[in-house]
Order: C-alpha cells, then sequence, then structure tokens
C-alpha cells in the first residue's frame, strides 16, 4: 500500500495543478494508463452532462500492436510520470463524432453512484447501461461523485497485456476516484467562475461603452445650451431690424423709391427670424421619429434636392447602393443631417468635382459613404471638424458637421471624417439598422 | 381713444421699437427700463395695458407682474420675451397673453388692440 500511496501522492501533485478542465481530465486518463502510475491499458471517461454520461475523453490505444508500439515508445523515452502528466498540457482533444457514446443516467442502477469501483469479470455482472459501451472484461467501472451529484464515470481495462485487476487495483481506484472528483468538481467551478468573470467583463465593456455614449450626448447638450443663448442673443437684434422696417413698410412718410429697399430688409429679417427658430426647433426636440425607410429611396430623393446645387456647379453626383437596404431612422433628422454633410462636399468642389454617395450593410450597420474627390481637408482642421461655431466657411455657424454628428449619435450611429488633401474626403455613417432611438 | 400703455424693457432699442410702433398705433405709450421704473410710473399714471419683458436688471418681469397687480388688478399684461420656456407658466402668473419677441410688430399690435378692446 506504501507504494500505492506514493503513486497517489505524485499525481494528486500533479492534477491539482489544472484547472482547465480538458488539461485536468487528460491528466486524470494519463495517470490511469501510465506504467508508473495505475498502469491499466485503457481509460474511459464519461462525464454527467444533464443526466447523460457521455465519453467526455479516451486514453489508450485502438489495438494491440498499436499499444505495444506505444508502451515500447515510451519505455525507450526518460520521461518520468509526472513529464508525462505534464504534456497534458499543450495537447488539443476532439473525439471524432462516433466516439460520442452516451449512457441514460436513468438506466444506472440505484446507489451506483454512493459506493466505490465495481470490478466487472462475466458478461452477466455487466450492468445493462454499461453494456453498449463496454467491449473487454474485466473491466473496472469507477463513479465519480461530487459534493451532491454525481460526476461521471471511468472506466479501465488491461485489453491489451491481458494483466488481471486485482483487488490492490480496485483499492487504490477507490482513493483515486475521490481524488479525479475532486479535481473535476473543482475544473467545473473553475469553469463557471470563469464564465461569471466573462459575463461581468462585458457588463463592464458594456457600461463603459454606455457611458462614453452619454458623457457624447453631454457634450450636445453643452451645445444645447450654446445654441440657445445664441439664439436669444440673436432675437433682439432680429427683432429691432425687423421691427423697425416693418414700421417704415407701413408709414406714410416712406418714399415710393424707398419701398422696395425697406422691404427687402424686412423679408431678410424674417428669414434670420426663420433659420433662429429651425435651429432652436432642432435642439429642442432631440427625440428622433423612428420610421423604417428604404434606403435606395430615401438617398434618390436626398440627390434629387441638390439637383440644382450640383448642375450649376459642374458636379457630377453619383449614387451606388448595393441591394434595397432597409433600416430604421428618423427621415427629416437624416435628410438634415446627410444633407449637411453633402452641402460641405460641394462646396468643397469649387472647380466641379465628382461625389459618389454608397450604401451598404457592414457587420449588422447600414454604411452610408459619401465620397468627394475634392481638395481635402487641412489636418488641423480635421480635428475641430464636430465642435460648434468653429468654421472657416465665410458663410454659416459652424453647426453642421456638430448637429449632423448629433443625429447621428441619437440614432445610436457613429460618423468618421477621412480626408487626405489633394484628394478628396470621404464621411462614413454607420446606423444600426434597427434603429437606435425609444421606438427602433 | 386714450388708451395707456406701459412698455417694461430693458433693451433701450427694443423700448424704443415697441414705444414707437404703438404711437403709431394710436396708443398713449411710457417706457421703463427695470421692474422697478416700471412701478415707480405705476404709481403716478394710470395704464390699462403692461408689455412686460421677463429677464431684466434690478427687479425681474414675473416680480414686477405681482406687485403690478397688487396694485390693478384689472391691468392687461402681455408678456413679451426672447424665451420661449416660460410659455407654460404666464396664466399662473396673471399675465393676459405671452408673446415670443419677434420682428412681426403687427403680432404685437394686434394682441394689444385684442386685449383692449379696440
Amino acid at each position: 500500500m506504501d507504494i500505492e500511496f506514493e503513486k497517489l501522492w505524485r499525481i494528486s501533485g500533479e492534477l491539482h495543478l489544472s484547472l482547465a478542465p480538458e488539461e485536468a481530465l487528460c491528466k486524470i486518463l494519463t495517470a490511469l494508463t501510465a506504467g508508473e502510475g495505475l498502469a491499466f491499458n485503457r481509460a474511459f471517461l464519461y462525464e454527467n452532462k444533464g443526466g447523460v454520461l457521455s465519453l467526455r475523453m479516451k486514453i489508450g490505444a485502438e489495438t494491440e500492436e498499436e499499444a505495444y508500439r506505444v508502451w515500447e515508445e515510451i519505455s525507450k523515452r526518460p520521461h518520468g510520470l509526472e513529464d508525462l502528466l505534464k504534456s497534458c498540457e499543450e495537447k488539443t482533444f476532439d473525439l471524432e463524432p462516433s466516439r460520442i457514446v452516451e449512457i441514460s443516467m436513468d438506466n444506472v442502477p440505484d446507489g451506483f453512484f454512493d459506493d466505490g469501483p465495481v470490478k466487472i469479470e462475466k458478461p452477466e455482472e455487466l450492468p445493462d447501461a454499461f453494456k453498449r459501451v463496454i467491449d473487454y472484461l474485466p473491466a473496472a467501472i469507477v463513479p465519480l461523485r461530487g459534493e451532491n451529484h454525481p460526476l461521471g464515470v471511468i472506466i479501465v481495462d488491461n485489453k491489451f497485456n491481458r494483466d488481471p485487476i486485482t483487488e490492490t487495483d480496485i483499492r487504490t481506484l477507490e482513493l483515486y476516484a475521490a481524488l479525479a472528483s475532486n479535481v473535476i468538481e473543482r475544473t467545473i467551478l473553475f469553469e463557471k467562475l470563469q464564465k461569471k468573470q466573462d459575463e461581468l467583463e462585458k457588463a463592464y465593456r458594456e457600461l463603459q461603452e454606455y457611458h462614453n455614449r452619454v458623457l457624447k450626448l453631454e457634450k450636445f447638450s453643452a451645445l444645447g445650451e450654446i445654441a440657445s443663448t445664441f439664439i436669444h442673443e440673436l432675437r433682439t437684434p432680429i427683432t429691432i431690424v425687423g421691427g423697425y422696417s416693418e414700421l417704415l413698410y407701413r408709414s406714410k412718410d416712406l418714399p415710393p423709391t424707398l419701398l422696395p429697399k425697406v422691404e427687402t430688409i424686412l423679408k431678410t429679417a424674417r428669414r434670420m427670424e426663420t433659420i433662429i427658430k429651425n435651429l432652436s426647433e432642432y435642439i429642442k426636440s432631440p427625440e428622433p421619429d423612428i420610421k423604417k425607410l428604404k434606403v435606395k429611396v430615401f438617398l434618390e430623393y436626398l440627390c434629387s434636392l441638390l439637383d440644382i446645387e450640383i448642375r450649376r456647379k459642374n458636379i457630377e453626383l453619383k449614387l451606388h447602393v448595393e441591394e434595397d437596404i432597409e433600416f430604421y431612422g428618423d427621415p427629416s433628422l437624416l435628410e438634415h443631417a446627410f444633407l449637411n454633410i453633402l452641402r460641405n462636399s460641394i462646396e468643397a468642389l469649387k472647380d466641379g468635382g465628382i461625389i459618389q454617395v454608397e450604401c451598404r450593410m457592414e457587420n449588422g450597420n447600414v454604411l452610408f459613404l459619401f465620397k468627394d474627390n475634392g481638395p481635402g481637408i487641412p489636418p488641423e482642421m480635421l480635428k475641430n471638424l464636430y465642435i460648434p461655431f468653429h468654421t472657416t466657411k465665410m458663410q454659416g455657424l459652424g453647426l453642421g458637421l456638430a448637429i449632423t454628428k448629433k443625429i447621428i449619435l441619437l440614432h445610436n450611429g457613429r460618423i468618421e471624417v477621412e480626408s487626405e488633401q489633394g484628394k478628396g474626403t470621404t464621411v462614413s455613417v454607420y446606423l444600426p439598422q434597427r434603429g437606435g432611438g425609444k421606438n427602433g | 381713444m386714450d388708451k395707456r400703455i406701459l412698455v417694461v424693457e430693458d433693451e433701450e432699442d427694443i423700448l424704443n421699437l415697441y414705444m414707437d410702433v404703438l404711437r403709431d398705433a394710436g396708443f398713449d405709450v411710457d417706457g421703463a427700463e427695470n421692474g422697478k421704473e416700471a412701478l415707480e410710473k405705476f404709481g403716478k399714471n394710470e395704464y390699462d395695458l403692461v408689455i412686460l419683458d421677463i429677464r431684466m436688471p434690478v427687479m425681474d418681469g414675473i416680480e414686477t407682474l405681482a406687485r403690478l397687480l397688487e396694485k390693478k388688478k384689472d391691468v392687461k399684461v402681455i408678456i413679451n420675451t426672447a424665451y420661449g420656456s416660460y410659455k407654460d407658466n404666464f396664466l399662473t402668473w396673471g399675465a393676459d397673453a405671452y408673446l415670443i419677441k419677434s420682428s412681426s410688430m403687427e403680432e404685437l399690435v394686434n394682441k394689444v388692440k385684442e386685449l383692449l378692446n379696440v
């Protein structure tokens, strides 16, 4: 018994180093078949998976010739038991489908898992459940038991050298079963823990993404603040210009020659009022009204809106939609966002050029590409693209792309701008196909 | 018709504009640049209607409105502001109408006429 204890002690030290299930099972079976270990010819491990014992791993030769060849090879190498067990750490295992054999736990005799290993010598001693999986006798069936449930079964035999299974073997297997059960249960716990950790990591990543999104939107509420201040600051001077021009316009004292001029001032003031009214509408109602949209119809409509502008500037607008994609979005907000992008391209193409609009699916997102072959955006400008009121244009507030980005974010999408000086600019807009707003 | 109107507005150009427009429409008009000045004028003269800005220095429109109504319950008041955000509250303050500042003087004059029945 002393020798048996010493063996088990050595094996136990190795087994406890393994937490990955495959590696631990490999070690359990290798120790059973190694000459320095328990020295059986073959070992099979059936794992209890929801009431079914299914073959998880097998160690041992297929034929007698193979067995003797393997034993000879091993005997030539000066490896000890520990080295043999360590080799499990690099192995990969997969069972061929034909080898996947299952035993229903219902057919296993009552109390089977409460007892120790059993030696089966005659076919009539073989419990029905194991008849299909045991092809050589004598064999030993070793139940593995966890804290409160069956973990599985190990079956060992000496098919090739035909050694008997002794009482000492059974006693050693009994101790070994306790050790193996312990190791297997630990790997199961470890797996559960790992799964929980993965879940936690995923949840953390999601939270982080959400946090970033909230931060981005917060920036846009700052934009909203600025724009709203801006609107109120502008209302007063516009009121004064418009009010006085209206007063003059109605005045009997106004010389008739001045009437059209005053009318122009009045109209201009009204136009400014409309602009700031529209802007205040945008910052007031950021909740998108999501509808089902057809990409082709939507983009064709957008291009038609720009017809006059592009013809006047000698620009060719090419539309390329790979397939008829449907998606969910707020048509008026997206129209505004996309027109901003296209108008930037039109403005960039001072001497004419080509604008290409493409749309395709990419990783579950609808990808819109707006490419122009204009002069490109200088790198120092590229950094400030989305900053409100940051503009180099003579006209405009510099809110265009800031609002565009806000709209894209409201759809849970993202926008990217790539630009190469002298070659052109590409704006990519990714929108989730299912839409992003509350209604989506 | 001799209806008397007080315009309370801290922006001098707007104050002058409104006074010009309302005089042009035939009203008798006074101006005040803040709530305190408005209350002083209100103590000296009789007014049928007050046009009141909300954001003003010294005393804001909301406090001014409450004090004016203490002095004369039936005075008509039009809130006139650049901010749309108070629109839900003006009735509870006791004002009669709410206008967002705009270049349409016609809108202002029509509202005044409507409230004064002229």
